[in-house]
C-alpha cells in the first residue's frame, strides 16, 4: 500500500484526516469540590495535586467503529488503592528515627507516587477497553517496529499538541506527572503518553506508551516501553550540574529499560461483525 | 538604611521593568538585608490593616499584578509568607525585587521563610538554575540563599491572626517555643523549622497525622484549635498549597490558605489571591487571575516549545 497525501482538514483542537478525527481537550486543573468527588467516585485517599480532569487525546475512526482515547479518569482508575511501601522519601530514614516516639495516626494510605499502568483506552462496539482487557481480534503480537527513521524526517506537521492529564510534585520530594504529546503528518499519526516520576535520590520510573498508524494501512502498533532504575545511575549527573533533574528527556535517555512490548491494534476487528 | 552606597529607588525602578540587578549589586542588597533581619524575631509581631500574600513562585508579572491590586508599597503594608522562587521563569527579579522594597520600607513589608527558600530545594526547582543562566555563575544563587537563612518564620497580625508558610509542629506547640528556635541555617529535614515551612493542614483526620511518603506531618481539626486556645490566637493563615480557587478556609474558618500564584506553571489555569486583613481582622480574599505579561513573557529558553516539536 502506498502512502500519498491524505487530504486534510483542520478542526478546532484537532484534524481531520483520511477515516480519521484526532483531537484534543486542554483544561484547567479540577476544582477543589470536582476532585472530592472524583476521589469518591474513584475511592482513592489522596489524588495528584493537579487532576487535568477534562483533558483528553482522542483518535477516531467512525468507519472502523474504533476510538482511541488517553484521559485522566481511566489513567486514575488503574491507580492501587494503597501506597506500595517499598519507595519511600529521602528523608524518610533520618525522619523514623527521629520520630520514634510519635505515636499519632498515618495518613490514610494511597498511592502517593501517582504511578499508573495505564497505557490508553480503546472504544468499540459499545465497549470500553483499558489495558488489560483484549479482546481477540483487536490486537496482535508482531515483531514490526516503530518507523523511527520515517518519525525523524523533518515533514511538515499538520496537527501537534501536548496535553497534560496530571500531574504532582510530591510535597516538593520530586514530580510525577501524566502526559500525552501527538503529532500528525501527511502520512502518519504518532502519540507519545509519557508517565515520568521521579522521587528525589531514591528512584526515577518511566512508562512510555507510542501509538503509531501509517494511514492507508490496516492496523496501528502500539509500544509500551518501561524504565527504572534508582537514583544512583542519575546521581553522577546531577551533582555536576542540579539543573538536569527537571530534564525529564535527559533522565529518561539514562534509564535502564525493563521491559519493551509491541503490538498491533487491527482495524479489521469490526469487518465482520 | 540611608547609609546606602546605591540607589534603592533606582534598583526598583529597574526592577520593575524585569532588568536584572548586577552581580554587586545583589552582593549589596543581600548583605543590608542579613543587617536588617538579624534583628528581627523568629516571629515578627506586625499590625492591621496589612495585605497577606502566599506563594508567588517567580511568577514576576503577577507579583507586579499583586501591587495594581492591592496597592503599591508603602500605600499598603504587605506581609508574604515565602515561596519566592522556583517553578516559574523569574525567581531572580521577583526575589531582587521583594528584597529592595524591604529594604527601602522595612516597617511596611514582612518577608517570611517558605520551603523553597532553602539551598536544596532551589538546586532541585528552578532559581539556582535560572541564576546560572542569567548570571552564568552561581555567586548570585549563593547570595540569596545565605540571605533566606536570615528570614523570619511566622508573623503574627495584631496578637490574633498566626501566619507561617506551612503550619503547625508538633514539636513546638506554644508559639514562645517557635520564638526559640535558631533559625538562621538551612532549613533542616526534621524539627519544628521543617514542620513549620512544610506541613499542610488534614481535614479528614485529627491529630497530627504522618506523612504516607515516609516524611513530613500534616496537623488535624483538633490540634489547629487546640493550638489557638493555647497560643490566644484567633485564626492562622498559610500558605503552601496550591488551591483552584486561589484560597481554602477548613476547620470552621480557623484556618485560611491563600495562594497567590495564578495560572500555576503556566498551565494550571488557577486562580490565585491575597488576603486584606482590616483593623477589625476582618479578612477579605481579593481573587486575581494571570496577568496577560505572564502569559506573553515567556522567556527565549521556552519558545522552542513553539517550534514544531518532532518527538520520539
Amino acid at each position: 500500500m502506498t502512502n500519498t497525501s491524505m487530504p486534510y482538514n483542520l478542526i478546532k483542537n484537532g484534524i481531520e484526516i483520511g477515516d480519521w478525527v484526532i483531537h484534543t481537550s486542554k483544561n484547567p486543573i479540577l476544582k477543589s469540590t470536582e476532585k472530592d468527588e472524583w476521589e469518591k467516585e474513584l475511592v482513592l485517599n489522596g489524588l495528584p495535586e493537579m487532576v487535568y480532569g477534562n483533558n483528553f487525546v482522542r483518535l477516531s475512526n467512525e468507519k472502523r467503529d474504533i476510538t482511541i482515547v488517553f484521559n485522566c479518569m481511566d489513567a486514575l482508575k488503574m491507580l492501587d488503592k494503597v501506597a506500595d511501601q517499598s519507595i519511600k522519601v529521602s528523608s524518610s530514614k533520618k525522619w523514623e528515627e527521629i520520630n520514634k516516639g510519635f505515636e499519632g495516626q498515618i495518613e490514610k494510605s494511597f498511592e502517593w507516587t501517582f504511578s499508573s499502568p495505564y497505557t490508553g483506552t480503546i472504544l468499540t462496539r459499545g465497549h470500553c477497553y483499558s489495558n488489560f482487557e483484549k479482546p481477540i481480534g483487536l490486537f496482535e503480537n508482531t515483531t514490526e517496529k516503530i518507523d523511527i527513521e520515517k518519525l525523524k524526517r523533518p515533514d511538515p506537521i499538520l496537527f501537534f499538541d501536548d496535553v497534560l492529564l496530571y500531574e504532582d510534585e510530591l510535597a516538593d520530594n520530586g514530580s510525577s506527572m501524566l502526559s500525552v504529546k501527538i503529532r500528525v503528518n501527511n502520512e502518519s499519526v504518532f502519540l507519545l503518553s509519557r508517565f515520568f516520576l521521579r522521587v528525589d535520590d531514591v528512584i526515577c520510573r518511566c512508562l512510555d506508551t507510542r501509538i503509531y498508524h501509517e494511514f492507508g494501512k490496516d492496523y496501528l502498533l502500539k509500544e509500551v516501553t518501561f524504565k527504572e532504575s534508582s537514583f544512583d545511575i542519575i546521581k553522577p549527573y546531577s551533582e555536576n550540574d542540579p539543573t538536569l533533574l527537571t530534564d525529564s528527556n535527559f533522565i529518561i535517555s539514562k534509564l535502564p529499560t525493563k521491559s519493551l512490548t509491541t503490538e498491533k491494534i487491527l482495524l479489521s476487528y469490526n469487518d465482520n461483525k | 538604611m540611608n547609609t546606602s552606597t546605591f540607589n534603592l529607588d533606582h534598583c526598583i525602578e529597574k526592577l520593575q521593568k524585569c532588568e536584572i540587578l548586577p552581580e554587586s549589586t545583589v552582593k549589596e542588597i543581600t548583605d543590608k538585608m542579613k543587617e536588617l533581619l538579624i534583628s528581627e524575631s523568629n516571629v515578627q509581631e506586625i499590625r492591621s490593616p496589612v495585605t497577606v500574600v502566599g506563594d508567588v513562585h517567580g511568577q514576576f508579572y503577577d507579583v507586579l499584578e499583586i501591587f495594581k491590586i492591592g496597592g503599591q508599597c508603602p500605600d499598603t503594608n504587605y506581609l508574604f509568607l515565602g515561596d519566592y522562587v522556583d517553578r516559574g521563569y523569574h525567581s531572580v527579579e521577583t526575589i531582587s525585587l521583594l528584597t529592595c522594597l524591604k529594604l527601602r520600607y522595612p516597617s511596611r513589608i514582612t518577608l517570611l521563610r517558605g520551603n523553597h527558600e532553602s539551598r536544596q530545594i532551589t538546586q532541585v526547582y528552578g532559581f539556582y538554575g535560572e541564576c546560572m543562566r542569567k548570571y552564568g555563575n552561581p555567586t548570585v544563587w549563593k547570595y540569596f540563599t545565605e540571605m533566606f537563612d536570615y528570614l523570619s518564620v511566622a508573623a503574627i497580625i495584631d496578637e490574633a491572626i498566626y501566619c507561617v508558610h506551612g503550619g503547625l509542629s508538633p514539636s513546638a506547640l506554644s508559639i514562645d517555643q517557635i520564638k526559640v528556635l535558631d533559625r538562621f541555617q538551612e532549613v533542616p529535614n526534621e524539627g519544628a523549622l521543617s514542620d513549620i515551612l512544610w506541613s499542610d493542614p488534614d481535614p479528614d483526620r485529627d491529630g497530627f497525622v504522618e506523612s504516607q511518603r515516609g516524611a513530613g506531618y500534616s496537623y488535624g481539626k483538633d490540634v489547629t484549635l487546640r493550638f489557638l486556645q493555647n497560643n490566644k490566637m484567633q485564626h492562622i493563615i498559610r500558605a503552601h498549597q496550591l488551591c483552584m480557587d486561589g484560597y481554602q478556609t477548613l476547620f470552621d474558618n480557623k484556618l485560611s490558605t491563600v495562594w497567590s500564584a495564578p495560572n500555576y506553571c503556566n498551565r494550571c489555569g488557577n486562580m490565585a489571591s491575597i488576603v486584606e486583613v482590616n483593623e477589625k481582622l476582618e479578612r477579605y480574599f481579593n481573587t486575581y487571575a494571570a496577568a496577560p505579561q505572564s502569559l506573553s513573557n515567556k522567556p527565549t529558553l521556552d519558545t522552542n516549545k513553539e517550534l514544531p516539536d518532532y518527538f520520539l
